[in-house]
């Protein structure tokens, strides 16, 4: 891992972006403002496709407030969190079209369940979308040493 | 109101796992793993004590520690297990997070269990002083 694959991140930064999101997400579910979801949708798309630089939280967190906090205890490997990001992205996508088509019962669904798994993220560190990403990379040969 | 309440389960549910979850996790911490069985051969070969690193493939911080333990103690053995390839080995030494470093005697003998980096560094520090 020293020599292979990204450089390793701030863990606090996806944890940031998480509890905003699930933060977001919640607001929005009490006050049905459908429109969180596909907002959330672009915002998790930008960090995942483009890296921390392009997601707009990861980017407040590295402009504002991580040079306000001390060194992280310990590094992550990006690579996980973007992944877990670009599941929330398809659930949050398949809620915008549930919302489009007048399924408002199964978009909030959908946003909930994103929402309670990015909440228990930001507040434990416990990522199942990461834990996703590792069996996935396992059965494709994805090499990772560490 | 049926939102309030669906607010208020999702928020409780999430809270409910996340105090489980730091309760495992101080256990896990403060678990020192002097009863846990000895380190096999071939992660201990009796010619000095051992530093067993339990790793997976995402542990960003596992190279660190390797060469912080590596040269603190430029005499003992230091060796990685990747918990995933070896579940089982893992299982044993009730590893829940990477790394996980388990300290051996020459012969096998469980004198340190340390989860997390910062514990490691802890230990070194105090070692050191």
């Amino acid at each position: 891992m020293e020599s292979q694959g990204p450089k390793p991140i701030d863990p606090r930064g996806p944890r940031f972006n998480q509890a905003v999101l699930s933060l977001g997400l919640l607001i929005g579910f009490a006050l049905d403002l459908r429109w969180i979801a596909p907002v959330f949708a672009v915002v998790l798309l930008l960090g995942a496709a483009f890296g921390p630089r392009y997601g707009p939280f990861l980017r407040i967190y590295a402009v504002m407030i991580r040079p306000r906090l001390g060194p992280p205890a310990e590094l992550e490997d990006p690579r996980p969190p973007r992944f877990a990001a670009a599941v929330g992205v398809v659930f949050l996508v398949a809620a915008t079209v549930a919302f489009v088509f007048g399924a408002a019962t199964l978009g909030w669904v959908l946003s909930l369940v994103v929402a309670a798994l990015a909440g228990l993220a930001a507040v434990t560190g416990i990522c199942v979308g990461c834990e996703v990403y590792l069996l996935v990379a396992r059965r494709t040969g994805v090499r990772m040493v560490a | 109101m049926e939102r309030l309440v669906v607010l208020v389960l999702v928020v409780a549910a999430v809270c409910v796992l996340a105090l489980a979850y730091r309760r495992r996790t101080r256990n896990d911490v403060a678990d020192t793993g002097h009863d846990l069985p000895p380190v096999p051969a071939p992660l201990v070969d009796g010619s000095a004590p051992t530093w067993v690193i339990f790793t997976t493939p995402l542990c960003a911080s596992c190279g660190s520690v390797e060469a912080e333990l590596r040269e603190a103690f430029p005499a003992h053995r230091v060796v990685k297990v990747d918990a995933t390839e070896q579940p089982d080995l893992a299982a044993t030494y009730r590893v829940r997070r990477a790394p996980t470093v388990v300290l051996a005697s020459r012969d096998g003998e469980v004198r340190e269990r340390l989860v997390g980096p910062e514990a490691v560094r802890a230990h070194l520090a105090a070692a050191t002083c």
